[in-house]
């Protein structure tokens, strides 16, 4: 199931957008990256859009890429896409205003969409920097216990702050597998308006219900050119065309 | 008065796409026989009857353990009169239409023979079971047993069925003959009708065999059962690809085919042809092992043989018509069947920029799932979002029914009167042939200004989440670097955890050693005894070399002894060489090894204090004799 899961993602990346601005020879990125800024602010989004998708497709990646790429999508009337490119951005750069308000602008086009309460909470870090943070407190847990271990002097004074880091460490330990275990399993959202979810892999299924573009999915399974979604927190499972959703 | 009945047959579920089973128990004989099974009748008299079905069979062994029961319990039975009686349920038939004959033995019980039926032409006989029954009023006891056959005239004309001779109590009685009048007009359709009915057979019957795209097909499938079953029988349901198949509730009931009683188990279907064409439903198949009894057997009611048959229904071709082009409205989205439809709204009075839920239904019957949601109509003083919809399916034993409701948020910009325009949803009525064109009522919204005067400045998505209504401008900032993999996810970033661990054991292990040498500074010094010897002996060298010989000599002394004591772990000072050879003596040493290390001992002690009576041994020669000793006397101080 993963090596599907796989080839999905790979065949999502590559089938990100249009491609009717294709440079023939790989050029500076820099350049590239502000002459596709310059065809957005021309309103040519389409032209700045294939370009940024261009860099990203070179294996290049940045929180201003990625929320580039959203305004292009939105601004051509891709909500799920729009909203998709967000979420990227908000991953590497979890504080940044600008990112988090086009995220919230764009989902509250979504019907009934609701947004888990803590989510907010949630994302104020990225998982990098859970991680480094985890790793600086058990360097000074540890480093501050194996110090006291070789010097054999009594930590004294320090231990308030050591109970602290402690506890600190758990909290966060704990926050960043929860983060860690969201990484893992593939999730996506719903890039095509209204898909139908049928109740297997074909058009011979019957359609049970419909999921509204930019809706968060689950991706669960795959097979023959078609996916199969989770809707969370509305318990709803079925299958859709590939081309109707992306991974994060 | 109470009968035990043969127990009605299983319901026929299945699972969709593979073989499945039957999932009750088979038909079953109970004998009641024993006291716990005598049931009571309204004028409280005891009866118990013992019901015995033989399909097939034409002789039949008495329950004995229900009549050895009843015997024990009971006493013996009455001396009653033995009657003998043969009756038909009717007396005008059908060629190859079966009817039933029934011989009833009464006042007697055991030693009954069966009836010995005379070969007759234009008639066929078969034995359809054996039964007993036992009633026992005031302690007296009266028995009957009662022989069914199922007769079949294969000529038509008047038939006579004969006088039919039984024994019982070693007496033979007669029946009476019954006249029977058998016409052509009703014949049986069944394959092998002369020799009885079959005792399992399917069948599939489809209600319509030309359809439209989206039309109902009813599908029916029943498996007939008067046998008993040895085991669960398994269902393939059959093929139908080319149609969208749902599922019907099923029944199970009482019935009969031409004319013979069966317990039937019906599945039902309704089958929508997806494209134009001549589908075919495929056979439905049916695999059941009837039990039989072997005669012979007295264990025959514990162990019973099987008799597998594999039962299949007709191909049923169909014919998928197309939807007819004449007549096609506008906006048809493939809706086939009978709809009614609906609107509403969650309020009909709003402050402008808040969200309305439009909500429309369709009621009918028909593919009700599959249904597209409807053209909405064009708002241009609102915004209109995502549709969702549910489905709540209804279905009865002949149809797909139920509603599909399709709910969509619009949002009203501007205050004053918002008219949403009846909704049209058009369909194709296949029991008219025609399309049809449902439509619902319009709503008239009272919009009246936001909180913020105007409409326009409200965030188009819901109210509060945003203040603005657009999205934030584009970034110029350059931070592109290569894609990696998030951080928590990369096997080296934790393996780089390990280095404050390791850091942490080794403090760990400096603190034991330091506490170890706190609490035992002897076990220390003897650990470590000969490398201290050995660090003396290396200083010792150093002193050769200035020519300081009784240094040496001294060195060498002290580097022997206080090894000896260190590894022993006594005061080096007390320690004399009486003593040393005395402890190595007790430890195994050899007298060659004591000599050595007597000479070199008194030979140090010798130089340190008289250096005039230093041999001529080269220095080096005396550091690495001491060497050789020290180690040699590692395993035995």
């Amino acid at each position: 199931m993963s090596a599907l899961l796989l080839a999905f993602i790979l065949s999502s990346a590559a089938n990100a957008g249009p491609v009717s601005l294709k440079p023939t020879a790989p050029s500076n990125p820099k350049d590239e990256f502000v002459r596709a800024n310059s065809a957005y602010e021309a309103g040519k989004f389409a032209d700045a859009l294939a370009a940024w998708e261009g860099l990203y497709a070179r294996g290049l990646s940045g929180a201003s890429l990625c929320y580039n790429i959203g305004c292009a999508h939105y601004r051509l009337g891709r909500r799920g896409h729009a909203i998709l490119w967000f979420e990227r951005a908000r991953s590497l750069a979890p504080r940044d205003e600008d990112i988090r308000f086009n995220l919230s602008l764009a989902r509250s086009h979504l019907p009934d969409e609701t947004v888990p309460p803590w989510e907010t909470f949630d994302r104020v870090l990225s998982p990098g920097e859970l991680s480094v943070l985890v790793a600086i407190l058990l360097a000074f847990l540890l480093g501050a216990a194996g110090f006291g271990a070789l010097t054999g002097r009594d930590s004294g004074k320090l231990k308030p702050w050591l109970a602290g880091a402690a506890v600190a460490l758990v909290v966060l330990g704990a926050w960043l597998a929860l983060r860690a275990r969201d990484l893992a399993s593939p999730q996506g959202f719903v890039v095509a308006a209204a898909a139908e979810v049928r109740s297997g892999p074909g058009e011979e299924y019957t359609a049970g219900f419909t999921v509204p573009e930019g809706r968060r999915a689950l991706l669960l399974n795959s097979r023959n050119g078609w996916v199969e979604i989770g809707v969370p927190g509305q318990g709803l499972k079925g299958w859709v065309r590939e081309e109707a959703v992306r991974k994060i | 008065m109470s009968v035990v009945q043969a127990a009605e047959p299983n319901p026929l579920h299945h699972r969709r796409g593979e073989g499945a089973e039957f999932p009750e128990s088979p038909p079953c004989i109970r004998h009641s026989a024993s006291p716990s099974a005598i049931s009571h009748s309204a004028f409280g008299i005891p009866h118990l009857a013992v019901t015995e079905a033989r399909p097939g069979g034409s002789r039949a062994l008495p329950t004995a353990a229900a009549l050895l029961a009843s015997l024990f319990l009971f006493g013996a039975p009455g001396r009653a009169e033995v009657t003998v009686q043969a009756t038909v349920d009717r007396n005008v038939v059908g060629v190859n239409d079966p009817f039933v004959m029934t011989v009833v033995v009464s006042g007697a019980g055991m030693g009954v023979s069966d009836p010995r039926i005379p070969e007759i032409t234009g008639l066929g006989f078969a034995a359809a079971g054996r039964s007993q029954n036992v009633s026992i009023v005031n302690g007296s006891m009266t028995q009957s047993v009662v022989f069914t056959y199922q007769v079949t005239a294969t000529t038509p004309g008047r038939h006579v069925i004969p006088s039919v001779a039984i024994t019982a109590g070693g007496k033979t009685y007669a029946t009476d003959p019954i006249q029977v009048t058998a016409s052509a007009g009703g014949a049986g359709t069944t394959a092998g009708a002369a020799a009885g009915p079959p005792p399992v057979k399917v069948v599939a019957e489809a209600g319509k065999r030309r359809v439209y795209v989206g039309e109902q097909v009813p599908l029916v499938v029943r498996f007939f059962n008067r046998a008993q079953l040895a085991s669960q029988p398994s269902y393939s349901p059959p093929d139908t690809a080319g149609f969208l198949v749902e599922d019907l509730p099923g029944r199970n009931y009482q019935g009969s085919s031409q004319g013979v009683a069966y317990a039937v188990a019906e599945l039902r279907y309704a089958l929508f042809g997806t494209s134009p064409g001549n589908p075919v439903i495929g056979p439905a198949v049916v695999q059941a092992t009837v039990a039989e009894r072997d005669a012979a057997d007295p264990f025959g009611m514990f162990f019973r043989r099987g008799r597998t048959f594999t039962l299949k229904t007709d191909p049923i071709p169909v014919v998928v018509l197309p939807l007819p082009d004449s007549g096609k409205p506008a906006g048809f989205r493939g809706a086939v069947g009978s709809f009614t439809v609906r609107s509403s709204v969650d309020r009909t009075s709003v402050e402008a920029g808040t969200p309305v839920t439009l909500t429309f239904e369709v009621t009918g019957r028909g593919l009700v799932r599959s249904l597209k949601e409807p053209e909405w109509p064009a708002l241009p003083s609102a915004r209109r979002y995502e549709t969702v919809s549910d489905v709540n399916m209804k279905k009865t034993a002949d149809a797909v029914a139920g509603t599909k409701t399709f709910r969509t948020v619009i949002v009203p910009q501007a205050p004053g009167k918002l008219a949403i325009p009846g909704i049209s949803y058009p369909f194709f009525d296949p029991e008219a042939r025609r399309y049809v064109a449902a439509k619902t009522a319009a709503i008239m919204l009272d919009v009246k200004p936001g909180k913020g005067g105007t409409s326009t400045a409200q965030a188009p998505g819901l109210p509060g989440k945003a203040t603005e209504s657009d999205i934030r401008f584009i970034k110029s900032r350059y931070d592109l670097a290569p894609v990696a993999e998030p951080l928590p996810l990369r096997p080296r970033f934790w393996a780089l955890q390990a280095l404050p661990a390791l850091f942490l054991l080794a403090g760990l292990a400096v603190s034991f050693r330091r506490r170890v040498l706190l609490t035992d500074p002897a076990g220390v010094r003897a650990a470590g005894a000969r490398r201290t010897a050995m660090k003396r002996l290396k200083t010792a060298g150093a002193l050769a070399k200035t020519g300081k010989t009784a240094e040496l000599h001294a060195a060498v002394h002290e580097a022997l002894t206080r090894f000896l004591a260190d590894r022993w772990r006594v005061s080096p000072s007390g320690l004399t060489l009486n003593a040393a050879e005395g402890r190595l003596r007790e430890k195994g040493a050899d007298e060659e090894l004591l000599n050595r290390v007597r000479e070199t001992w008194e030979q140090a002690d010798l130089v340190r204090y008289a250096p005039m009576a230093a041999s001529a041994r080269d220095p080096g020669e005396v550091l690495s004799t001491a060497g050789r000793l020290i180690a040699d006397l590692e395993k035995f101080a």
